[in-house]
C-alpha cells in the first residue's frame, strides 16, 4: 500500500522511540535473569528478537512510500547532474 | 587441508585477494565510464554501508563478549536505531550535500557555516587524529591474525613471540601495503564530484566476504566443535566464573550500555568513513529506501555467532592462555582446520582493508580540500595560480596523506596501541567522532547556529576527549607520568583525567563522553546565542535547514557580481584543478543547458562566476574554492558580504509583503462574503415584513366581511329569507377561506418544524393527476381557461404521501389558471417518467416570470406581482409549501420560464426510494 511520506515519518518516530526504549536499562534490567529460552540466554534471545522485529518493521515502512525520486534542488543546479560523469583518466 | 600453512601461501592467499579486490574496483569503474553503472543498486548501497563492521567487528567484539558478554552489541543497535531515522537524518544530509556538492565532512561543516576554511581545517585535524587510533586497530587486527596463523598448527600468541624491530614488524608492511592499495584507488585522477564507485564495488564485495567468513566460522565452532548454541549456553551455566557474563550487561553496567550506543549512533553518522559511503558516494536517494532495513539486517546477521564464538573459545582453551580477539582464527587452527582458519584471516583482512580504504581516501580528501590547498592558496597563492595545471599537486597531496594517515596510525599502534584490547582502541575513536555530532546535527536543523558557537563548540568537546581519553592512553603506555592520572597534573586532585572535578563512579568512556558534550553542545548553543551571523552565513543556514522547502523559489545561492572576469579567465583557473578536458566539457555543457554562446560571450555572468564556484568545491572543497574564485573576480566595489547583506534584507521584505498582499486578499474575499450573507439577510427580513403584511391583509380581508355581514344579520331581524340566506352564504365562504389560510401557515409552520404527519403509500401519479384537474375543474371552468392532460398509459407506483401530492397538483393547476388570461387560457399538464423518476409538468401561456423571480419564487413570503400589477391573489405560501413537500418527499421542484411565454413548473417524485427519505426539512 502506498502511502504518504509523512505518514511513514510519523512511524519511523515512534519506531524509533520503541526501538530506544527496548534497549534501555530498564527494560534490559527486566530480561538480565539467570534463565533460558530455546536454550539461548534469557537477556541474548530478548535483544536478538527486539532487533529482528525492528528489522521487519522497517522493512515492511520502507515499502509503503513511492519516492518520487532522487531529485536536487527544484531549479536546476548550476552543472547539474549533466556534469557528474566527465570522462576520466586512464 | 591439515598440512602445514607455510608463510608463502598465507602472503600469497592475502595478495591474490587483493588482486581481486582492485579487480572489482578496476571493473566497477570501468562500468562507470561506460555508464552502466555497477554500483546503482540499493544491496551494493546497503553492503558498501556495512564498511562499519571493521576488524573491531571481525577479531574485536568476540575478544570484548569473551572478556564482559554482551556489551558487544550497543555497537551494532545504536546505528540501526538510527537507520530508523534516516529517512529524516540521512535524506536532509543528502540532499544537502548534492545541491552543494559536499566532498567530505569537513566540507559540509564548513560549508553550512559560511563556507568557513577555519572550521573545515579544524574538523580536519579532529578526524585525523581521532581517526588515527581507529587505523591502528585494523592493523593490529591484520598483524596480530598474520602472525597467530604463522605458527599453525601451534596455537601461540604474539605476545609470547617477544617484540620485533621495527622492520621486522609485520604491522609496518601492512601498513605500507594498504597505503599502496588505497592510494591506487582512490587517487587515480581528480573528480569533480568525488565518486569512487570502483571503490565502492569492492568495498560491497568485501562485506560479503567478511559476512560469509565470519558466520563459517560461527557454523563451524557452533555445529563442528560443539553441539549448537544450546550446548554451548548449558556448558557456560556450569561454570560459575563465566555464567555471571550471560545475563549481566557488561563491565561498564548500565550507564556504560547507553554511552556505547550513544556513541555508536554517532559514529554510523559522523565517521568520515560512513559519510564517505553513506553521502559522498550515494548515487540516487532512493537506495536509502531498502537500505534502511539492509544495513541492520547485515548487522544482525554478522552479529549472531559472536556469542557462541565468544564461549566457545573460552570453553575450549584454558583460562588465560588464549586472546579473546583471537578466538575467531584460534578455533580453527586448533581443530586443524587451516582451510577455514586461512579463510577467516582473509575474512578479517577484507573488514581491515575495507576500512582502511575508505577513511584514508575520505580522510585525504578532507586533508587536500580543507587543510592543504587552503593553506597554500593563503600563504603563496600567487605562485600556484601561475602554474598551469594543479590536478598533479592535488594528486601528490592526497597521496602524501594516505602514507601519512596511515603512518600515524602505525606509530600509534606501535608505541601505544600494542596492550590494547581491540575494542577499547576503537572506542576512543567514537569518542572523539560524537563531537560532529552537534555541529552537524544542529547545522541543519537550527537556523540560528553561527560559525563561532560551532568552531568553540567543536574545540572545547575536543579538547575535553584529549584530555579525558587520549592523554591518559599515552600515560598508560609510559608517555606521560601515571602520577598524571592517578593524582592529576601538578598534584591537582581536582583535575585527574579520569575523576575531572571530582567526578568518579563512572566508566572512563561516559565520563570523558559527559564531559565533553557538556562543554561541547554548551558552547554551541551558548556562543550561538551570544554571536550574529554573517551574510553568507544566514543564507548557507537558510539552504541547509530548509533544503526541503526550496520550491518554486529556492534560497539564492551566494553569487557573485562577476565585474569584468573573461570566460576564458574562470575556464583557465577550473583546468588547473580539474584538468583542461574536463572543465572544457563542464563548460560546454554548462553552456548548452542555458542556450549560451561561451565564445561570444567574453564577460562572465553572476551564473557562470557561481558555477565555476562549484565546479571547484567538488575537487578542492567549498572553503578553497570560495578563496579562489575571490581572487579571480576582479573589482570588487563592494564586499561580497555587504551586498548578501543588502540582498537578503530586500528578499525578506519582498517576502513581507507578499504575505501581506495574500493577507490583504483573503480578507476582501471574506469581506464580500460577509456582504453577501448581510444582504441576503435583509432581503429576507424584508419579505418577512412583507408577508406579514400581506398576511394580515389577508386575514382582515375575510373578518371584515364576515364582520359587516354579520351585523347587517344582527341589526335586520326581518331581513327577507333569500336575502339573509346569501348573507350567511357570504359569511361562511369567507369563514372558509379564514380556515384555508390558516391551515397553510400552520403547515408551513409544522412541515418546518418536522412533525408534519406523512401519511406514505402506494400512489399512482397518473391518478393523482385526474383528480387534481378533475377538483379544478370548476375554476378553469369560471375562467373560461382550457386543460389539457398528456399521460403516458401506466407509470410505476410510487411510495409516497397521495394527500400532500395532490395538493401540489392542485397548487400549481390553480396557480397556471390564476395567471392565464381568461379566454385565451390554456393549461397543459405532462406527466413523464425517465430516469428513475416520474416528472409531473404544468404549462402555461400567461404573462411568464421574469428572471429575477424564477430564483426566489419558492421562498416563503414572497409574491409575484406585487410591484407588477395587482397584488395577485393567494397568501404567498402556496409554492413554499409545494416546495416542501416535494423536497420531503425526495423529489425536486423548479419553474422554467421566459416572460411573455408562460411558464413551466414541474416537480419529480422518486420512484426507487421504497420510502421517502427522512430528509431534514429546511
Amino acid at each position: 500500500m502506498i502511502r504518504s511520506p509523512e505518514w511513514r515519518n510519523e512511524r519511523t518516530i515512534a519506531l524509533f522511540l520503541f526501538g530506544a526504549v527496548a534497549v534501555s536499562p530498564p527494560f534490559l534490567a527486566i530480561f538480565a535473569l539467570d534463565s533460558f529460552v530455546f536454550g539461548l540466554p534469557l537477556l541474548y534471545a530478548y535483544l536478538f528478537a527486539v532487533w529482528a522485529v525492528l528489522i521487519a518493521l522497517l522493512a515492511v515502512l520502507s515499502g509503503t512510500v513511492k519516492d518520487e525520486g532522487a531529485g536536487g534542488e527544484a531549479v536546476p543546479p548550476i552543472g547539474g547532474q549533466q556534469t557528474e560523469s566527465p570522462p576520466r583518466e586512464g | 587441508m591439515t598440512a602445514m600453512l607455510q608463510p608463502w601461501m598465507i602472503v600469497a592467499a592475502g595478495f591474490g585477494y587483493l588482486c581481486v579486490l582492485f579487480a572489482v574496483a578496476y571493473w566497477g569503474d570501468k562500468r562507470a565510464l561506460e555508464r552502466r553503472s555497477l554500483v546503482a543498486s540499493p544491496y551494493i548501497y546497503a553492503l558498501s554501508i556495512a564498511v562499519y563492521c571493521t576488524a573491531w567487528t571481525f577479531y574485536g567484539s568476540v575478544g570484548r563478549a569473551a572478556a564482559s558478554g554482551i556489551d558487544f552489541l550497543p555497537i551494532y543497535l545504536g546505528p540501526t536505531l538510527v537507520a530508523i531515522l534516516w529517512w529524516h537524518l540521512l535524506r536532509k544530509i543528502l540532499r544537502i550535500s548534492k545541491n552543494n556538492r559536499i566532498t567530505s565532512i569537513a566540507d559540509f561543516v564548513a560549508t553550512r557555516y559560511g563556507k568557513s576554511q577555519l572550521l573545515g581545517g579544524l574538523v580536519t585535524v579532529i578526524a585525523m587524529i581521532v581517526i588515527t587510533p581507529y587505523i591502528a586497530l585494523q592493523l593490529k587486527g591484520v598483524s596480530t591474525s598474520f602472525n597467530v596463523l604463522l605458527q599453525y598448527p601451534r596455537i601461540v600468541m604474539p605476545s609470547q613471540l617477544g617484540s620485533a624491530s621495527v622492520f621486522e614488524d609485520t604491522a609496518l608492511y601492512v601498513a605500507l601495503v594498504m597505503a599502496a592499495f588505497s592510494i591506487l584507488y582512490g587517487t587515480r585522477h581528480i573528480d569533480a564530484t568525488e565518486k569512487h564507485e570502483g571503490m565502492v564495488a569492492a568495498v560491497a564485495f568485501e562485506s560479503i566476504i567478511k559476512l560469509i567468513a565470519f558466520l563459517a566460522v560461527g557454523v563451524f565452532v557452533t555445529y563442528g566443535i560443539f553441539n549448537g548454541f544450546g550446548d554451548i549456553f548449558a556448558r557456560v551455566a556450569e561454570r560459575p566464573e563465566l555464567a555471571e557474563r550471560l545475563t549481566g550487561v557488561g563491565a561498564g553496567g548500565y550507564g556504560g550500555w547507553v554511552t556505547l550506543t550513544v556513541l555508536s549512533m554517532a559514529a554510523i553518522l559522523f565517521l568520515p568513513r560512513q559519510f564517505q559511503v553513506t553521502v559522498v558516494e550515494n548515487v540516487d536517494e532512493r537506495h536509502l529506501d531498502k537500505a534502511v532495513w539492509l544495513f541492520p539486517l547485515y548487522l544482525l546477521l554478522i552479529n549472531i555467532f559472536v556469542l557462541p564464538i565468544a564461549f566457545g573459545g573460552l570453553l575450549y582453551f584454558p583460562p588465560g592462555t588464549v586472546d579473546g580477539d583471537t578466538f575467531v582464527l584460534t578455533l580453527p587452527m586448533a581443530e586443524g582446520q587451516g582451510a577455514l582458519a586461512l579463510f577467516a584471516f582473509i575474512g578479517g583482512l577484507s573488514a581491515a582493508t575495507a576500512m582502511v580504504i575508505v577513511e584514508t581516501i575520505a580522510l585525504s580528501t578532507m586533508v587536500s580540500n580543507d587543510l592543504v590547498m587552503p593553506i597554500l592558496l593563503r600563504i603563496g597563492w600567487l605562485r600556484l595560480t601561475e602554474r598551469g595545471d594543479l590536478t598533479g599537486l592535488l594528486i601528490a597531496i592526497r597521496r602524501g596523506s594516505i602514507l601519512l594517515v596511515l603512518l600515524m596510525g602505525y606509530l600509534y599502534f606501535h608505541f601505544i596501541g600494542g596492550t590494547y584490547a581491540l575494542v577499547s582502541i576503537g572506542l576512543l575513536s567514537f569518542a572523539a567522532v560524537a563531537q560532529f555530532a552537534p555541529a552537524i546535527v544542529g547545522g541543519i536543523y537550527w537556523k540560528r547556529a553561527t560559525r563561532p558557537g560551532a568552531l568553540a563548540g567543536l574545540a572545547a568537546g575536543f579538547a575535553v576527549w584529549v584530555y579525558t581519553l587520549l592523554l591518559p592512553s599515552f600515560a598508560q603506555s609510559g608517555w606521560l607520568p601515571m602520577s598524571f592520572l592517578s593524582d592529576g597534573p601538578f598534584g591537582l586532585a581536582l583535575l585527574k583525567p579520569y575523576a575531572l572535578f571530582g567526578l568518579a563512579g563512572f566508566d572512563h568512556l561516559s565520563h570523558s563522553l559527559f564531559w565533553s558534550m557538556l562543554a561541547n553542545v554548551g558552547l554551541y548553543v551558548g556562543v550561538s546565542l551570544l554571536t550574529r551571523q554573517s551574510a553568507i552565513e544566514r543564507i548557507q543556514a537558510t539552504r541547509f535547514v530548509e533544503v526541503f522547502r526550496q520550491t518554486g523559489a529556492p534560497v539564492a545561492e551566494p553569487r557573485w557580481r562577476g565585474f569584468g572576469v573573461a570566460v576564458r579567465d574562470l575556464q583557465d583557473l577550473a583546468a588547473r584543478f580539474v584538468g583542461r578536458d574536463r572543465a572544457e566539457q563542464n563548460f560546454a555543457v554548462y553552456a548548452r543547458a542555458r542556450g549560451l554562446d561561451l565564445g561570444k560571450a567574453r564577460i562572465a555572468d553572476a551564473g557562470l562566476v557561481t558555477f565555476t564556484e562549484r565546479l571547484l568545491a567538488g575537487a578542492i572543497g567549498g572553503a578553497s574554492a570560495r578563496v579562489m574564485i575571490a581572487t579571480a573576480v576582479k573589482g570588487e566595489g563592494v564586499g561580497i558580504d555587504e551586498v548578501m547583506e543588502i540582498l537578503d534584507e530586500a528578499s525578506q521584505v519582498i517576502e513581507y509583503s507578499r504575505e501581506l498582499e495574500v493577507k490583504s486578499r483573503e480578507l476582501e474575499a471574506a469581506t464580500a462574503e460577509l456582504r453577501a450573507a448581510y444582504e441576503r439577510l435583509q432581503e429576507l427580513d424584508r419579505l418577512k415584513d412583507e408577508f406579514l403584511t400581506t398576511v394580515t391583509h389577508e386575514l382582515r380581508t375575510p373578518l371584515t366581511s364576515i364582520r359587516s355581514f354579520s351585523e347587517i344579520l344582527f341589526d335586520n331581524p326581518d331581513l327577507e329569507t333569500a336575502e339573509r340566506q346569501r348573507y350567511l352564504g357570504i359569511v361562511i365562504k369567507e369563514s372558509e377561506r379564514l380556515t384555508r389560510l390558516i391551515n397553510q401557515v400552520l403547515d408551513l409552520a409544522k412541515i418546518e418544524a418536522g412533525q408534519f404527519d406523512w401519511q406514505i403509500g402506494d400512489v399512482d401519479v397518473r391518478e393523482i393527476v385526474n383528480d387534481a384537474v378533475a377538483a379544478t375543474g370548476q375554476l378553469f371552468r369560471d375562467r373560461d381557461v382550457s386543460v389539457a392532460v398528456a399521460m403516458p398509459e401506466r407509470v410505476p407506483l410510487v411510495r409516497s404521501d397521495r394527500d400532500q401530492l395532490m395538493q401540489v397538483a392542485v397548487n400549481l393547476l390553480s396557480n397556471a389558471v390564476k395567471f392565464s388570461e381568461p379566454g385565451r387560457g390554456r393549461v397543459e399538464v405532462g406527466v413523464a417518467f425517465r430516469d428513475g423518476e416520474i416528472a409531473v409538468s404544468v404549462r402555461d401561456n400567461g404573462p411568464g416570470i421574469p428572471l429575477e423571480h424564477q430564483r426566489v419564487i419558492f421562498e416563503k413570503f414572497h409574491q409575484v406581482g406585487n410591484s407588477l400589477t395587482a397584488k395577485p391573489p393567494g397568501s404567498g405560501l402556496g409554492l413554499t409549501i409545494c416546495q416542501r413537500i416535494v423536497e420531503h418527499l425526495g423529489g425536486r421542484i423548479w419553474v422554467e420560464s421566459r416572460p411573455g411565454e408562460g411558464a413551466t413548473f414541474t416537480f419529480t417524485v422518486p420512484v426507487e426510494a421504497s420510502a421517502p427519505a427522512a430528509r431534514a426539512v429546511v
